[in-house]
């Protein structure tokens, strides 16, 4: 555009704007090393912990946070809380676009990306957890495109499409719901293989259920939280009906995530009692497992009820925040802290920059997709021709 | 905000339990790698209340040498703790004989103990000791010290140092002192009486549980016995008394440097110990005792008799009880029958000589002996699954009338012989059903028929003729990536008869001058010229002969498990050229 | 017949009888504990033997043309680090300092029966061979890793430094080489001064292991590793010295790699059959009560209009006779005003004629 006047320019010049620039050019610049260095070019993986933050924070902290989209949408359209639609939309497209995030960054993981679409083309691994996951991460992540369409339709005008797919909302909703049990459990599940590396207070045959548990207080907190944010950063797109609606579902979240969180923590109590693995907690990794239970599953779960009760917002706000954070410690203490537990600490791996700055590249795009897809299509509000239609 | 104090509150409590266990958990790490001391010999817990239903406190960790020392540091002995009975005895226990009732014994050691500490504060010493009031200064829990101590036993060389000593009064009337220690219940004058040659082991009769008429257990015993003696001896300031602390005889360290000290001592008796003056054989004729048989019964046919030499035993273990472990009074054949009995824990006569894995057996001791480094090179490779091999059994079950064919010290050259020996009619040493060899009913016959026996033995090693020895043997067949390896197969042989020579388990058990042979030349007849690794060994796949090793591991198992076992340091396993030169090519 | 035919047609018999006992591989194998098909082949490793010469790192390098190490194979100072398998290294020996004195133990891939890897791997990259190898397939490889977090063993490798070509790297038991008639032994087993390995027939290592143990009583820790652990190996090994003393963990469980995931993946088809049914009847419960309500609402809408409609048309009717009695009584009234006024205009009708017939009368 030849016309771009100097005002038009500063405007683009945001303290927002530059750090996001300057993340997108760092992480496009390690994609470079990656993709002709090979992974030991950029990462400190080795051949004790093949895994490393990449499958820790982007895969396993990238799907659970992710879930938001088919908790909300299975609240909203299976269990009738019709009061919820509002969130419906920003939580699909968070969890379209998280999903679309861990393939993408799993492209960073694997040694040959190309293959990706092998397990599911070419030859198929069944008696593999990891072939659920992905299978079903495959499939949802369709479903969640095509939850997201109706979005895309009604911005850019496609009314016959958009109502088509609407009409097959409560199915692809159903759909959603069984393949996110299924992945999200199974990441769990990868680990029970694993019995002899995995430290005992966290290897658990019912690994695959705490995954799936704790994936539904990670959606709902994570709804609460972006809930808030987008609020601050992105009022302006917001109708009166979202912004009617959102304390009725911050509130509503708040309760459920609670006694989510409850059950939770009973549950991983009925797993140490299970394997009896109590004596276990008088060790320096029990200190570190009564950390995470106590403080990032138990006192949320408190604090949450309390919050809810008080109808305090700024409380629920920092108990959401603090759950998120206690799901990511979560994945981090299975996937890396307790994982290979008998090594020498100096064999323990720790990620290095360039494996940070691809995972902070690959939030970094999420954001920014997210701001651009809310500022341009009807996510927080209800477009003008299609009100009351859903 | 109602809840605004409670959720700082409780959030706060968290906080301060997250960082207790942080610093709990790192506390636990210290404890665990400081490390306890290695064990003490001396750590006697006193647990008063040990058989009352409530526990009060928790058991007394009571360093036995610390008080010996520091009573020793105000001129006080034993008597300052343990009590005298009108003998002279010493009690074993703290200032009683016997245990009163629980709470009196509680009541017993807080007096005294604090009695005793509240006089060195009244003393003004620099330690001591917990006053009253000071009760987890004692109590101490946990543990502060760990016990570890090993039995104090009285071997043969002790027992020599004590029936040597001058400083132990003689018997009435005799120039032995075994009297002092030795006796036994006389039930007639219901008195302990002394009865020469037939003293027996303080063991015996004194067990953990001892049965009337015997008084004191076996630590009661030692410990009366000894330590009264030790402390005569030190009141009367003698050039010597024992010891009077825990660590001398109970301490593991201290034990093994007191029998550094007898090694020395017995260097200096030129390897002999004196014999025992206690009219013990020479030479006994072990021989089964034949069953109760009826009238028309079968006689079953026994092995032939084993003539021991019991002189020679008694040099070659530790003490007597070693092989009379139960009692010096009967013989093996008594409890030990062919078929066992209630007294033998029917254990059989021939588990009781044989069982590979028992100490108390003649094959397990034997076994025991191979495994010094000496003997060790060639045994430790011998199969020991079947045992003992039906081909030894004829060194031992020896066929008396072998008098009648071969005049003592009969010794011929020809190794032939020696194979013809070895396998005689009876190989399995059993006598002929139907002509039994009669064995001397009487006790010195017996003794005197073993005696003969054992005089046809070797008494020197018999060993191959130098000549006879194949001098370097070139190992060539396998030469491939090394050049052939050459063998000092004379050196080796030379080496290993050198070492064999004295010993007298090899002389009398290496029967022929060619069974050494069979170290390395295993599974073949005996012979001076064996048949070559390449008859059994062949280099195929491993298809076909699973577990035989092929030729090229069957020489490098049989020269370097030998050299590990022998405790040979060169040339190293992993250094090839040191057998065979890298070939240059 | 001559005895010893004899005896040959005897043990014919006999094997004819046994037969059925082994053969049927496919009846075993649908088994449901897998132990294994019958004759395959294993290695035994002799801890007791191994002099930790390297000969066989040395020999699998050369068989299976690995990269040439940093430090060379006649250098034994490197037995005092601990190693492992990587990429360029298929099998290591480390040195353990055991109260007896060093001890040796060579490492590699133990080619599990039910193998980790092959039963983590999801495009079936890794199988389990007739000749007990698992093998490994480069060519659909994704490059996941999933296998390196699964073995319990800690066997497999990845190249991390390559761009485009990665692999896992792990030992093959010499596979490829030997179908090909290459080799006759796995490289290391042949290469062992010490015939430390044995290899054949598992079963039959098996019991010669045993016999090992009967032979020499003491030598041996009296366990077989790899008889069972995870679910067995075709690589096994005995000691003298127990096995964590030599890096092998005995806290693996007998439990095989697929045992321990059947349970997961069993919870697949109960969540695909179970999760619609009861989502759809929870919808379906929700959307009836929806249904309900709405009709109940309008029910009481209609009710209340019904009701509504009824008073208005009370208050009508009787305002309605209210008025019609209002207007009668007026129209009574107007009647009776009308009448009156009548009947006053005809009585002063009635005056005026009586007078005008009074004036006629009187005019007259």
């Amino acid at each position: 555009m030849s016309t771009v006047t100097n005002d038009d320019f500063k405007s683009y010049l945001t303290p927002f704007n530059i750090v996001t620039g300057l993340i997108i050019i760092a992480g496009l610049i390690v994609t470079v090393i990656r993709f002709t260095g090979g992974l030991g070019a950029v990462t400190n993986l080795d051949d004790n912990y093949p895994w490393g933050i990449w499958i820790s924070f982007d895969l396993l902290c990238g799907v659970a946070l992710a879930a938001g989209g088919y908790t909300t949408a299975a609240a909203c359209y299976v269990f009738g809380f019709k009061k919820y639609h509002s969130a419906v939309r920003p939580a699909v497209l968070t969890a379209f676009l998280g999903y679309a995030l861990v393939v993408m960054a799993l492209h960073y993981d694997v040694g040959r990306p190309w293959r990706l679409p092998y397990p599911i083309f070419v030859q198929q691994g069944t008696t593999s957890l990891l072939f659920e996951v992905g299978l079903c991460v495959f499939l949802y992540l369709t479903v969640l495109f095509m939850e997201f369409l109706p979005t895309l339709f009604e911005w850019t005008g496609w009314r016959k499409l958009r109502d088509a797919l609407v009409k097959m909302t409560l199915v692809l909703v159903i759909f959603g719901v069984v393949l996110s049990t299924l992945h999200q459990s199974s990441l769990g599940a990868l680990y029970t293989i694993a019995p002899s590396k995995l430290h005992p207070l966290w290897y658990s045959a019912y690994l695959p259920v705490f995954f799936f548990v704790s994936s539904i207080a990670a959606g709902l907190s994570m709804v609460i939280f972006e809930g808030s944010l987008s609020h601050k950063y992105l009022h302006r797109m917001m109708d009166e009906e979202y912004n009617r609606n959102h304390n009725d579902v911050v509130l509503g979240f708040a309760k459920g995530c609670s006694w989510v969180l409850f059950g939770y923590f009973a549950l991983k109590m009925v797993g140490l009692t299970y394997d009896n693995n109590w004596h276990y907690l008088a060790s320096g990794f029990g200190a570190w497992f009564l950390v995470e239970m106590l403080c990032f599953v138990a006192l949320p779960a408190f604090l949450y009820a309390v919050g809810a009760r008080d109808k305090n917002f700024a409380l629920i706000k920092w108990t959401a925040i603090l759950t998120v954070l206690g799901i990511v410690l979560n994945r981090f203490n299975v996937s890396l802290v307790a994982f290979n537990y008998h090594l020498p600490s100096e064999a323990k791996y720790f990620p290095a920059f360039m494996e940070i700055i691809i995972s902070v590249f690959i939030v970094t795009v999420g954001v920014v997709v997210f701001r651009f897809v809310s500022t341009r299509m009807p996510v927080f509000f209800e477009h003008p021709d299609y009100k009351g239609q859903h | 905000m109602a809840y605004r104090k409670l959720v700082l509150g409780l959030s706060g409590c968290l906080f301060v339990l997250v960082c207790v266990l942080f610093l709990q958990a790192d506390v636990m790490s210290m404890i665990s790698s400081s490390g306890k001391d290695s064990g003490r010999a001396d750590l006697i817990m006193i647990q008063a209340t040990a058989k009352q239903t409530t526990k009060q406190a928790s058991a007394v960790q009571f360093l036995h040498d610390a008080h010996t020392e520091a009573l020793a540091e105000q001129d006080k002995d034993c008597a300052a703790c343990h009590i005298k009975d009108d003998e002279g005895t010493i009690s074993y226990k703290y200032m009683r004989f016997e245990d009163p009732a629980a709470n009196q014994l509680k009541d017993l050691y807080h007096d005294n103990c604090t009695a005793c500490h509240a006089e060195n504060a009244k003393a003004r010493m620099a330690n001591p000791g917990p006053q009253i009031g000071e009760c987890r200064k004692c109590h101490v829990e946990p543990a502060a010290h760990t016990q570890a101590w090993v039995s104090g036993s009285m071997d043969n060389m002790l027992h020599y140092i004590h029936w040597d000593s001058n400083l132990i009064a003689k018997d009435e009337g005799k120039d032995t002192n075994c009297g002092q220690c030795h006796h036994e219940y006389d039930e007639d004058k219901q008195e302990l009486v002394y009865i020469q040659f037939a003293e027996e082991g303080c063991r015996s009769c004194h067990t953990a549980e001892p049965k009337e008429p015997v008084k004191a257990n076996l630590s009661e015993a030692f410990h009366g016995q000894c330590v009264t003696c030790h402390l005569e001896n030190k009141e009367a300031q003698a050039e010597r008394n024992g010891p009077l602390d825990c660590a001398s005889c109970h301490g593991g360290p201290q034990r093994l440097e007191m029998q550094a000290k007898f090694a020395d001592k017995l260097e200096e008796l030129d390897g002999v110990l004196p014999r025992l003056p206690r009219n013990q054989p020479d030479a006994v004729l072990l021989a089964a005792k034949l069953p109760e048989l009826p009238e028309d019964a079968t006689r079953p046919t026994l092995m032939y008799p084993v003539p021991f030499n019991h002189e020679l035993h008694e040099q070659a273990t530790d003490a007597c009880r070693d092989c009379h472990h139960e009692t010096l009074k009967s013989s093996c054949t008594d409890c030990h029958t062919l078929q066992g009995s209630e007294e033998g824990g029917y254990i059989t006569l021939e588990r009781a000589m044989h069982a590979p894995d028992s100490k108390s057996s003649c094959v397990g001791c034997h076994n025991e002996m191979k495994q010094d480094p000496t003997c060790a090179g060639c045994h430790t490779a011998m199969p020991r699954g079947a045992e003992p091999p039906a081909s030894s059994c004829a060194l031992c079950h020896v066929n008396p009338d072998v008098l009648a064919q071969r005049p003592a010290g009969h010794q011929s050259t020809d190794y032939a012989d020696y194979t013809e020996m070895l396998i005689p009619a009876q190989a399995d040493g059993r006598q002929p059903a139907g002509e039994p060899v009669i064995v001397p009913e009487d006790k010195e016959g017996r003794a005197a028929l073993a005696q003969q026996l054992i005089d046809q033995r070797p008494k020197e090693a018999l060993l191959i003729a130098e000549e006879d020895i194949p001098d370097v043997v070139k190992i060539d067949v396998l030469a491939d990536e090394y050049q052939p390896a050459e063998l000092p197969h004379r050196k080796i042989v030379m080496s290993m008869m050198e070492r064999m020579k004295d010993d007298s388990l090899a002389t009398t058990f290496h029967a022929t001058p060619v069974t050494m042979c069979q170290g390395c030349h295993h599974n073949s007849p005996l012979s001076k010229t064996p048949p070559s690794c390449q008859s059994c060994h062949d280099q195929r796949s491993q298809e076909g002969r699973l577990g035989r090793p092929g030729l090229l591991a069957a020489y490098h198992i049989q020269c370097m498990s030998c050299h590990a076992e022998m405790g040979l340091e060169k040339p190293a396993a992993t250094d090839c050229a040191s057998c065979h030169k890298q070939k240059e090519n | 017949m001559k005895r010893r035919s004899f005896l040959g047609l005897m043990g014919a018999a006999g094997a004819g009888l046994a037969a059925p006992a082994v053969a049927p591989v496919a009846a075993r194998a649908a088994a449901k504990d897998f132990r294994g098909y019958h004759d395959t082949p294993g290695v035994l490793f002799d801890g007791t033997r191994c002099i930790g010469c390297r000969k066989c790192e040395l020999a699998c390098n050369q068989v299976n043309n690995l990269p040439e190490p940093e430090v060379p194979f006649d250098n034994l100072e490197i037995l005092n680090t601990r190693r492992r398998t990587d990429s360029a290294t298929f099998t290591v020996v480390n040195k353990f300092d055991t109260p007896g004195g060093p001890v040796y133990r060579k490492n590699q891939c133990n080619h599990c029966l039910e193998p980790a890897c092959a039963s983590s791997c999801f495009v079936s990259a890794f199988q389990k061979k007739s000749d007990s190898a698992v093998d490994y397939d480069e060519t659909v490889c994704v490059g996941c890793r999933y296998c390196m977090i699964a073995c319990p063993f800690e066997i497999p490798t990845y190249e991390y430094h390559k761009a485009f070509t990665p692999r896992v790297m792990k030992c093959t038991l010499c596979g490829p080489q030997m179908r090909s008639g290459e080799l006759r032994l796995p490289g290391c087993v042949q290469a062992c001064p010490m015939e430390a390995m044995i290899y054949g027939p598992r079963h039959e290592l098996i019991n010669l292991a045993r016999r090992r143990f009967a032979a020499f009583p003491g030598r041996y820790v009296e366990q077989i590793y790899g008889e069972h652990e995870m679910g067995g190996t075709s690589w096994m090994y005995i000691s003298g010295v127990p096995f964590t003393q030599v890096g092998l963990r005995e806290d693996l469980g007998t439990k095989s790699a697929p045992e321990l995931t059947a349970g997961a993946l069993a919870a697949v088809p109960v969540v695909v059959g179970v999760w619609p049914v009861l989502l759809g009847g929870i919808y379906a419960i929700n959307k009836r009560k929806e249904k309900i309500a709405a009709q109940e609402q309008q029910e009481a809408v209609a009710a209340a209009l019904a009701k509504a409609k009824a008073e208005a048309e009370e208050n009508l009717t009787t305002s309605l006779s209210k008025a019609e009695e209002a207007a009668n009584r007026r129209l009574d009234n107007e009647v009776k005003k009308a009448v009156k006024e009548a009947l006053a205009k005809k009585e002063e009708e009635l005056k005026a004629a009586d007078a005008t017939k009074t004036d006629e009368e009187e005019g007259k």
